[in-house]
């Protein structure tokens, strides 16, 4: 579904990513690991298309993406949810959802699926007619991630999803993903929390200093020596 | 008299609003201030005036074509002057090639019209009216109709229609509004069109109403706009209005009861003084004016 290879990108003259390949099959979880500032967000933003890499291609579904604009790639069936949230803040929370629909024209089907994600996440029902700004973390998160479904997209990549919530909601988000998952979607995670993301991630990668230093199945990974005594040492 | 004082600067006020509403949208969607913004609507003005003076063309319809050759040069100003210059860190560079790009498209409009004083047609009839005992011109009311009728096809566009909700997503987050599939070019472009658009029909209606058009107005206008802008809270459709309409009461209330040589003095400490008290102007959120 999607094949990255030999990356290289910079921030004016930061060099941010030196050669990452990854690859993402039709209806996996593959998981992005590595500590803050390893290059994961800026990785994200090279293959939504926010980001000019200085080298390396990107295919999705078999067509290349180098230099397409993001709103293309959003067309071509990818959703990127930033890191941050980043809500249109003084939106109202169903004008947040319609945006995420932009690129669709069935408006019944929009609707329904509005109506969906209130089902799934009550709160953002009870406040479609507030302000995104409003709204407390966690329900930003709820909405950022409700937003960027809403163009039904075939790859979502999701950056740091559970940042800054409370353990329950982190837990939420996590079966949210899965049965997004189980829907059919397939999904890079981008996560610091490696013990919680391997658990349910099929592949996972690991970001060191913008190179990928470690890659495997998810539960290899997790039995790995050299990942329990960089990431997990702690958690367990 | 007060009430004809008051009704005129209404008038002026609402032309005012239709100027700065062009000039606020652009800057809440790029953070630029586009000095260029009067002189392009002064081009298209002056284009208004050939149509109707020398080609004797319908004032609607000529109205409509130099609002269009207006806007498109608004779009073409941004997409070969300011596109390249839109991000965050180009803020100091693109501003200044914005006076660049104002002083092109002013000596541009110079060539072909010169810098005089030229006089403009009144697009109707100069008569007078009796309306609840004021002595009202025929010409000022329909300004005045003209200039709120495109504002409020303005709110509504922006309120309600799916495209005038993704500009004000675009102008709230620029990347997360393409993370949308928002296309952020062709959003921009259509600012600048419609900025360029409605700057145009406010420039019509002045000129018509006081008879007279300028090169000298494009600078002017450029001031009044920025003014108006900052004063009812820059980027915000509301402080727009708003502003527009206290420049324009103002400046007619002081033109008549103190002098009209101390208007522009005034207007300008007005500015002045917003800046200091509360830089975020009437209506205006620190949020939308963050960088």
């Amino acid at each position: 579904m999607l094949v990255v290879e030999d990356i290289h990108a910079q921030y004016g003259k930061v060099k941010a990513l030196h050669g990452v390949s990854l690859k993402i099959k039709e209806g996996e979880i593959v998981a992005l690991l590595g500590a803050n500032g390893a290059g994961k967000s800026t990785f994200l933003k090279v293959i939504s298309g926010m980001l000019k890499p200085t080298s390396g291609s990107v295919t999705f579904r078999g067509k290349p993406l180098n230099g397409v604009r993001t709103d293309r790639i959003v067309i071509a069936g990818m959703a990127h949810v930033p890191e941050g949230r980043r809500v249109f803040p003084m939106a109202t929370v169903m004008t947040n959802l319609e945006m995420g629909a932009f690129t669709r024209k069935d408006k019944a089907g929009v609707k329904k699926d509005i109506e969906r994600y209130f089902d799934i996440f009550p709160v953002l029902g009870e406040r479609r007619n507030q302000r995104a700004g409003t709204l407390s973390g966690g329900e930003q998160q709820m909405l950022a991630i409700a937003r960027g479904l809403m163009s039904r997209p075939s790859l979502l990549l999701l950056d740091e999803p559970a940042m800054g919530l409370a353990p329950i909601l982190v837990q939420e988000i996590y079966n949210i993903v899965q049965e997004l998952n189980a829907a059919g979607t397939s999904i890079l995670l981008v996560e610091q929390n490696v013990h919680k993301t391997l658990a349910i991630a099929n592949r996972a990668y690991v970001l060191e200093c913008g190179v990928v230093a470690i890659n495997g199945r998810a539960e290899e990974l997790m039995k790995s020596e050299e990942v329990i005594k960089c990431y997990l040492g702690e958690v367990s | 008299m007060l009430g004809e004082v008051i009704l005129v600067g209404v008038m002026v006020g609402a032309v005012y609003a239709l100027v700065t509403v062009g000039y606020s949208m652009v800057f809440g969607i790029l953070k630029l201030m586009n000095f260029a913004h009067g002189d392009t609507y002064i081009f298209g003005t002056l284009i208004c005036l050939t149509l109707l003076a020398k080609y004797n063309i319908h004032p609607v319809l000529a109205i409509l074509i130099a609002a269009i050759a207006g806007g498109g040069l608004a779009f073409l100003v941004e997409l070969l002057v300011y596109r390249r210059l839109r991000a965050p860190q180009h803020r100091l560079i693109s501003m200044i090639t914005a006076l660049g790009a104002a002083y092109v498209v002013q000596n541009i409009s110079e060539l072909q019209w010169g810098n005089q004083v030229m006089s403009f047609p009144s697009i109707v009839e100069s008569k007078f009216v009796t309306l609840l005992g004021l002595q009202v011109s025929v010409t000022h009311i329909i300004t005045l109709f003209v200039a709120v009728l495109c504002i409020a096809v303005l709110i509504l566009f922006m309120r309600y229609s799916r495209y005038g909700k993704a500009i004000d997503c675009v102008s709230q987050d620029m990347d997360a509004a393409s993370l949308m599939g928002i296309p952020i070019n062709r959003v921009v472009s259509s600012v600048y069109f419609m900025g360029g658009v409605l700057g145009v029909v406010g420039g019509v209606l002045y000129s018509s109403a006081y008879n007279a058009v300028s090169l000298g107005m494009g600078f002017r206008g450029t001031l009044i706009a920025f003014t108006a802008a900052v004063i009812g809270g820059i980027g915000s459709l509301g402080g727009a209005l708003l502003g527009g309409m206290i420049l324009g009461l103002s400046e007619n209330l002081i033109g008549v009861y103190v002098s009209s040589s101390y208007r522009d003095p005034l207007l300008y400490s007005l500015l002045i003084i917003m800046l200091l008290v509360k830089p975020t102007g009437i209506l205006g959120n620190s949020d939308q004016t963050k960088v």
